[in-house]
């Protein structure tokens, strides 16, 4: 199924307009995960690629563990490690 | 009855207001405020610090404080107000990134939930900051990872 990646934080930028759509094969937040790992091993930095094992995934309403389904939208929001106030 | 505020605020259009957070909390039956408020400082680890940046996922943001929110009262165990607004954008030296004000019956419990709260917007709601220093360098901050490891580590540590 595609899924749509939405980027922020320290990956902003990292593809135009922060999206990326990519083919997964399996429909949980682990197969997605897999999939941007292959896909920025292929095109990322160490830098960047080094983040992606501390990301964390979610919808627009909750954060969501590796065996969850992924969103019936398709949309995953990528969340590298945060640090507000 | 418990009522909270949050709020996100582009920097570039509003600044983020304690008075109006210290009002918002204030109620009859409370005799304990706390503020808190967290401002851009000039020098971070050694480096001379123009400004930074703040990036947020909103939806997620405020779906998070209210959790927050949620997670303060049943530990309090007793009526709170509470407002968090957090700014996005690009913010100078002194400028305002958080307020947090909370009101409760008694002061412990103010202090207890102002600082709970600040914490847990620290380090579990999606708010990323970049600071630019004056050598040219922008820099990402490190952060708390929201994996399900990471995350559990940081509920057994922060149990309250």
């Amino acid at each position: 199924m595609k899924i749509d990646f939405q980027f922020f934080g320290a990956l902003r930028g990292i593809v135009k307009n922060d999206l990326l759509s990519l083919d997964i094969s399996g429909a949980t937040i682990d197969d997605a995960r897999m999939a941007l790992v292959s896909y920025a091993e292929q095109h990322w930095s160490t830098d960047h690629i080094s983040l992606l094992p501390n990301c964390a995934f979610a919808s627009s309403t909750s954060l969501l563990r590796g065996q969850m389904p992924v969103p019936e939208d398709g949309r995953l929001v990528v969340l590298p490690p945060v640090n507000g106030g | 009855m418990s009522t909270h505020e949050f709020l996100l605020r582009d920097c570039a259009k509003e600044k983020l207001d304690a008075n109006a957070a210290l009002e918002f909390v204030s109620d009859a039956n409370f005799g304990g405020i706390a503020l808190f408020v967290g401002k851009v400082r000039a020098v971070n680890h050694g480096r001379d610090v123009l400004g930074v940046s703040y990036d947020i996922f909103q939806p997620l943001a405020l779906t998070r404080f209210a959790e927050i929110a949620a997670e303060i009262e049943a530990s309090l165990a007793m009526p709170v107000k509470l407002h968090i607004s957090h700014a996005y954008g690009r913010l100078g030296i002194g400028d305002i990134a958080v307020v947090i004000a909370a009101g409760c019956k008694h002061r412990d419990e103010a202090f207890r939930a102002c600082r709970m709260a600040i914490e847990a917007v620290k380090h579990t709601a999606p708010i990323w900051k970049q600071e630019h220093f004056s050598d040219g360098d922008s820099v990402w901050s490190e952060g708390c990872s929201l994996c399900e490891v990471h995350a559990h580590q940081y509920h057994e540590k922060n149990p309250h």
